[in-house]
């Protein structure tokens, strides 16, 4: 498949993943991947862990490769809802008396509504080609993404009802957004994102696109696994041998398990071992297995 | 290794956090298996496990609010247990309400249903109320608390004292003060904004919250003692706050922040378990003209330059907590398990590596 094409089959990519798999490098290898292409990227993050003192949004446009960045807070996004309607001096006064929190309470995921609300304004907007969002873990991202479906049952009518709907229409539009499930080729991780890409593909008709398996050992064997063993020295050159291939084993079982209960495509990218050069070595794997990529399901 | 059977043997909680994916699940549970071999009754509370580690320690079934017995060692005994946060909730409201009839109108109202079933402050708050009912249990004299990866990972710490503050706040006075009509005698600034957040989130939605803040009438001082007796159980002496870290530099960063804040709240961990570490190799000194010597070497070579840079980037964790308040931190190096974790042999066998 062409890299252009993957790039941009739709406006919007939710890439999402249990903590520790790599997801935020992910996120950040396909915009760079995109705006070395050409293409206008923003990277937005969403939820980033604890400093409150953090703006709502930040954005800066620093970064290499032309990609744009954006965090949004979802704990925030009631007020500044609020404040975008003309209620800015009240709604200090209400979370000075913690009502914003109680009515945030009362209606759960109105915040993560709100935060998808953005994106979608963002993406309907037209000034980027590409949205990255760089998604909360896994767990979150089901709940995250469940919001709109859950408010829109317990809210019947208004203007919150009318982003949810929105939001809805636009998660289940496979032209506006795809989701990308990033793995590491692990038991626990790849089970779980199992459960994870059925739901979301059941109960709000997201479009997912190929699997991300990341930290995947990639490299070929220089000859027969007998051969390497004979041609074993040293003793730690024999430890460093079984390691690497018990290593390359597991790997390989995890990534059958989910060829065999998914039917998706998978991207892998290596495993670089955080080495201060991965950065390069990641876009370009990205690039090799998109290209690599068959058929019409992006 | 002293460091772990030390805590393990003269603690009576064990708090483990840290960020998800870093197996903080399997070391709470080894934790609580290893104390079991020192002859401690140790009882481990999980959060959100994987489904087969949960089907692993549950044994009988489904684990559950009610601790299981996985495992009986000599005296010492680990036990097992999943927090299941409405149960816990419902459990709670039974407890304080002053009779059976105010409890249904708490548990039936919608307000109710939707923080108790969903809100990750409440999983938090829920998670604090089982420990101290298990540490209070003298079934256990351990009590080993797997925490949940939040957004913000102090909602466990914080979430008690946050609750009582929400209680005691005047707000919730004005807002329950008795009337004839809903919203109609609420302070007269108050009352046009209420109708405004009304008008965008639904008018029932405001209802609901007003209802449940008035059928919450009198059972604050029962939230508010136990809240209190959370806190000072966390700040006890007998009580250790145990990080768990994986050696990638994301997670690390989020972990980082969690141990400032940590410090913030007068909580200062006293072990770092560094979990999935690639183990050491020597570096091969020689170069070699033959492929496949040369690809053996490159081989060690590249796990002796991750075994060292993972071990740069848990120094660096580390250096930069102590010197803790209270002095020394242990670190405690667990090298990458030859299996995923999903069983009580893999438990087990990490339960081997932490005892030395």
């Amino acid at each position: 498949m062409e890299l252009a094409q993957f790039l941009t089959a739709s406006r919007v990519l939710i890439v999402a993943g249990k903590g520790g798999v790599g997801k935020s490098t992910v996120a950040q290898t396909v915009a760079s991947v995109a705006a070395q292409a050409g293409l206008s990227v923003l990277l937005v993050r969403i939820g980033v862990l604890a400093d409150q003192t953090d703006p709502t949004e930040r954005q800066t446009t620093d970064a290499p490769g032309s990609v744009k960045h954006l965090t949004l807070e979802p704990g925030d996004a009631l007020s500044e809802y609020l404040s975008t309607r003309g209620l800015g001096l009240v709604t200090r006064q209400l979370s000075a008396l913690g009502i914003v929190d109680v009515v945030a309470s009362a209606a759960p995921g109105i915040d993560d509504l709100l935060v998808l609300g953005k994106i979608k304004q963002l993406a309907r907007d037209g000034s980027q080609d590409l949205l990255i969002v760089d998604g909360p873990p896994a767990g979150q991202a089901l709940s995250l993404l469940r919001a709109p479906m859950s408010l829109g049952r317990a809210i019947l009518a208004g203007p919150i009802r009318q982003q949810a709907d929105e939001v809805r229409a636009m998660l289940a539009d496979v032209n506006t957004c795809r989701l990308m499930l990033v793995t590491t080729p692990e038991v626990t991780p790849v089970m779980e994102l199992v459960d994870t890409a059925f739901d979301l593909e059941d109960e709000l008709g997201v479009h997912l696109s190929p699997i991300i398996v990341n930290k995947f050992d990639l490299d070929d064997l220089p000859t027969e696994v007998d051969e390497l063993r004979r041609a074993c020295r040293t003793e730690v050159q024999r430890d460093a041998l079984e390691y690497r291939l018990l290593r390359r084993e597991r790997q390989v079982t995890a990534v059958d398990e989910l060829r065999q209960r998914v039917p998706l495509q998978r991207i892998m990218l290596p495993d670089t071992g955080d080495a201060t050069d991965s950065d390069r070595a990641l876009q370009r794997a990205f690039i090799e297995e998109v290209n690599a990529l068959t058929g019409d399901r992006t | 290794m002293s460091g772990v059977n030390d805590l393990l043997a003269s603690r009576q909680v064990i708090v483990c956090c840290g960020s998800g994916g870093v197996g903080k699940t399997t070391v709470a549970a080894a934790l609580a298996l290893s104390a079991a071999r020192l002859g401690r009754r140790a009882v481990v509370i999980t959060i959100d496990p994987a489904r087969r580690l949960a089907d692993a320690l549950g044994r009988r079934g489904e684990l559950s609010n009610e601790p299981t017995l996985v495992e009986r060692i000599g005296t010492g005994e680990m036990w097992a247990a999943m927090l299941d946060v409405s149960t816990t909730f419902d459990e709670l409201i039974g407890r304080f309400a002053a009779t059976s009839e105010q409890a249904d109108v708490i548990r039936s109202n919608v307000f109710y249903k939707s923080i108790s079933g969903s809100l990750s402050g409440t999983r938090d708050y829920m998670a604090a109320e089982m420990l101290l009912r298990l540490h209070e249990d003298p079934r256990f004299d351990l009590v080993v608390l797997d925490t949940a990866p939040s957004r913000n990972a102090l909602d466990f710490i914080e979430s008690p004292e946050r609750l009582v503050r929400f209680l005691r706040h005047p707000l919730f006075r004005i807002l329950t003060a008795p009337s004839r009509g809903g919203l109609r005698v609420i302070g007269a600034t108050i009352q046009p904004v209420l109708k405004i957040i009304g008008r965008v989130v639904g008018s029932n939605v405001m209802s609901d919250v007003i209802d449940f803040l008035r059928a919450f009438e009198g059972m604050e001082a029962g939230f508010a003692e136990r809240a209190s007796l959370v806190s000072r159980l966390l700040r006890a002496n007998d009580t250790a706050f145990a990080v768990v870290i994986a050696p990638s530099p994301e997670p690390l960063n989020d972990t980082r922040l969690l141990v400032e804040r940590l410090f913030a709240t007068r909580i200062s961990p006293s072990i770092v378990f560094a979990n999935r570490l690639t183990p050491p190799f020597d570096a091969p000194s020689t170069t070699s003209e033959d492929s496949v010597q040369a690809w053996l070497d490159d081989n060690v070579r590249s796990l002796h330059q991750r075994a060292n840079r993972e071990r740069d980037l848990v120094k660096s964790f580390v250096d930069r907590m102590s010197p803790s308040p209270t002095g020394t931190v242990d670190l405690v190096e667990i090298g990458e398990q030859s299996s995923d974790i999903h069983d009580l042999e893999g438990i087990t066998r990490l339960a081997d590596t932490l005892s030395g």
